[in-house]
């Protein structure tokens, strides 16, 4: 568990920079939020927290060779079962070491690699140990349903975003063993899919916007958009048609009932996406949007050929020459809801005109005592200028 | 927590005040979303597309009558670009430059990526340069680099080292490099050469401050080429070559220390640790040591990872 005023205070500071890039705080502003949410969390950069996690991962894998080193007369001439004792010791007390990392740190490590990496180590080696006590087959129910209960603590006490990611998808795994049990279940496969990833979306949605759960924010964050694709998947023709094939076993793959149905999904799913993209003026669904859109292609070409791979990826790659320009063309000044304005820089002067100028519509300036820079230009705004 | 939340609890610690927040506040309801980058990202798609589904059209419709229109859209697109780029050019200075055209460094690209369809083909179906092979690669490597340097382009100077490289024989896209058939001992000298010229290259723009900010670029692709070049030699020819390669690693994390780039830092670290593991354990063949060895060497970089602020005496 991590210390949740740390967490909180991160997130402000997180917040506090988008504001600043954006040209909403200055430079003073930041500098007093960073002073009155103070986190005292290892602060390292992406590249740094690979490294982490790939030598973290190593060191773990290497302690327990040096355990089979030490033990191995005793763990490999019994039955697996003893092996699993071990594994579980070793999973209980990498938990330990993490409830406690502050104490063996001199860094305190949120995300860092490290964490990361021992929860992920321990979390599996838990699971791998259960499936030897209880000699559970690979992929059965029993065994997936032990794998999210797992994940499902894990995730709840630690907050990690990959984990929430790994168990919603092994939820959907769950889904899917007990629906092809049943002849019925089968049938209706695609559309409880759908319906999962659609709870799980809206789910992460409302916890994402409640305040009182910050610490699950980023978590839930992630999951929102991989249930954004996961409800499309769902409906995608070629993932319906190429599952159902794989759990009959009849290959090549054959027409399937209700097949105009996914088709509509595959095709309006990605324009529902950019609607929403629109509507919530939100970076996510837009790309999921247009990565979608991409693939109902891939899909449709998957069975109808159309022209040769060449051709088409000639023309293809001519209409996205022509729409980017058109579009850069036309967002010159912001329409639809979308504009074509560099992303602020620090401090950008765009965005800081843009803000001066509501403040200065609003407020007169000696009573917001906030100075931006620039702010003294008058009128205009950022279209003009980009 | 959304930035509406964060905007009061700024207001409840008093560091805005309540028309700033309102202002953010309408701000953040009215501003419409860029997809400034998006957008480039797809010009970009599009453009690659485009050249990649070229390339493949002119040799599958080689034997038709078609090919001959479509050698000559080949050129005329090459041309059209490259004159558009060329009239939108801006006077010639030793910094960057930005080009108040949207379109201008576009052109530029797509000019040179059709001229490389193109010329290749010329030499394929008519051998223009003869049996001169290493002619048809370094012409365009010299005319991509004239016009990375005049135009400012850094995709351009990526597409000039690449072709430098081929003219070597080698291969240099980041996840490609590795296909290079480095049990070929020419071919490990030639790449090592070459990544140190491309290295010696970033170092003259920085001293002389032409164009210092391509300098990144050369040590980029030339570090990355002579370091595993050196790596896989180390491993395939001699355990000699670690005099080369470490040196190199320890150039990367002095260049992260300088820059702050901590990408150089993590490739510095990572080739220098498979390098220097190999030679030393190379010798030995006992299974516990190389498990005492793994242990011992990987906590001794997760300590580093972890503290490497103050080891290097970086502050971020």
């Amino acid at each position: 568990m991590y210390n949740k005023q740390s967490v909180f205070n991160e997130q402000i500071q997180a917040g506090a920079s988008d504001l600043h890039t954006e040209g909403m705080l200055t430079d003073e502003q930041l500098k007093n939020t960073k002073q009155a949410f103070p986190s005292d969390f290892y602060q390292s950069n992406p590249f740094v927290k690979i490294g982490l996690f790939i030598f973290t991962t190593f060191v773990i894998f290497f302690i327990e060779g040096i355990l089979a080193l030490l033990f191995g007369e005793l763990l490999f001439k019994g039955d697996e079962r003893v092996i699993g004792f071990a594994q579980l010791i070793l999973s209980l007390i990498l938990f330990l070491f993490i409830e406690n990392l502050d104490n063996f740190s001199n860094q305190k490590l949120y995300r860092a690699g490290t964490d990361n990496a021992l929860i992920y180590t321990a979390c599996f080696s838990l699971n791998i140990s259960l499936v030897l006590l209880f000699h559970f087959t690979d992929f059965s129910i029993a065994n997936v349903s032990l794998t999210s209960l797992i994940i499902g603590i894990a995730a709840w006490r630690y907050g990690d975003v990959f984990l929430s990611v790994f168990l919603a998808g092994s939820l959907n795994a769950l889904l899917f063993l007990i629906l092809a049990k049943f002849p019925f279940g089968k049938a209706i496969l695609p559309f409880a899919t759908m319906l999962y990833w659609a709870i799980i979306g809206l789910a992460s949605r409302q916890l994402k916007q409640n305040n009182g759960y910050f610490y699950w924010h980023d978590a839930a964050d992630l999951l929102e958009t991989v249930a954004l694709v996961g409800f499309y998947a769902g409906g995608n023709y070629w993932v319906v048609r190429e599952c159902s094939a794989n759990l009959e076993n009849q290959y090549p793959s054959v027409q399937i009932p209700f097949a105009f149905l996914f088709w509509f999904f595959t095709i309006t799913i990605p324009i529902l996406y950019l609607y929403a993209a629109h509507h919530l003026r939100e970076r996510k669904f837009l790309i999921i949007s247009l990565l979608c859109m991409l693939f109902s292609i891939a899909t449709y070409r998957c069975y109808y050929s159309v022209m040769p791979s060449e051709v088409a990826l000639t023309l293809s790659g001519a209409l996205l020459i022509g729409l980017s320009i058109f579009l850069i063309r036309q967002l010159k000044t912001p329409k639809w809801g979308f504009s074509d304005e560099a992303i602020a820089h620090k401090n950008n002067l765009l965005e800081t005109l843009v803000v001066s100028q509501i403040l200065k519509t609003q407020q007169t300036p000696e009573n917001t005592g906030v100075t931006f820079g620039g702010g003294d230009t008058g009128g205009g705004g950022a279209s003009s200028e980009f | 927590m959304t930035l509406k939340n964060i905007l009061n609890h700024l207001l409840e610690k008093a560091i805005i005040d309540v028309p700033q927040r309102d202002a953010a506040q309408t701000h953040i309801e009215n501003r419409p979303l860029s997809v400034h980058s998006e957008l480039r990202l797809m010009l970009l798609s599009g453009i690659s597309l485009f050249c990649g589904g070229l390339g493949m059209l002119i040799y599958k419709h080689i034997d038709t009558i078609g090919h001959q229109a479509i050698i000559a859209l080949i050129a005329l697109v090459s041309l059209v670009t490259g004159a558009f780029a060329y009239s939108k050019r801006q006077p010639y200075t030793d910094g960057a430059i930005q080009n108040p055209s949207t379109f201008a460094d576009y052109a530029l690209l797509l000019s040179c990526m059709t001229f490389l369809i193109l010329e290749g083909y010329l030499q394929y179906q008519y051998q223009i340069f003869g049996t001169k092979y290493g002619l048809a690669t370094f012409i365009p490597a010299l005319l991509f680099f004239l016009a990375a340097y005049r135009f400012d382009h850094k995709g351009v100077l990526t597409m000039a080292m690449t072709a430098l490289a081929t003219w070597a024989g080698l291969t240099i896209a980041p996840l490609d490099i590795t296909k290079n058939d480095f049990s070929n001992i020419h071919l490990v000298w030639s790449a090592i050469g070459i990544g140190l010229f491309l290295i010696a290259i970033g170092v003259f723009s920085e001293i002389k401050n032409i164009k210092a900010h391509f300098s990144y670029s050369y040590y980029m692709l030339g570090g990355n080429l002579a370091v595993i070049a050196s790596l896989a030699a180390t491993f395939a020819h001699s355990k000699w070559f670690w005099l080369i390669m470490m040196p190199l690693c320890m150039t990367f994390v002095w260049y992260a220390r300088k820059t702050g780039s901590h990408l150089f830092l993590l490739m510095g670290v990572i080739y220098g640790y498979i390098g220097t593991t190999y030679v030393l354990l190379s010798s030995l063949n006992n299974a516990s040591g190389i498990i005492y060895y793994g242990f011992a060497s990987c906590f001794a970089i997760v300590l580093f990872f972890t503290n490497y602020k103050k080891i290097l005496n970086v502050h971020s």
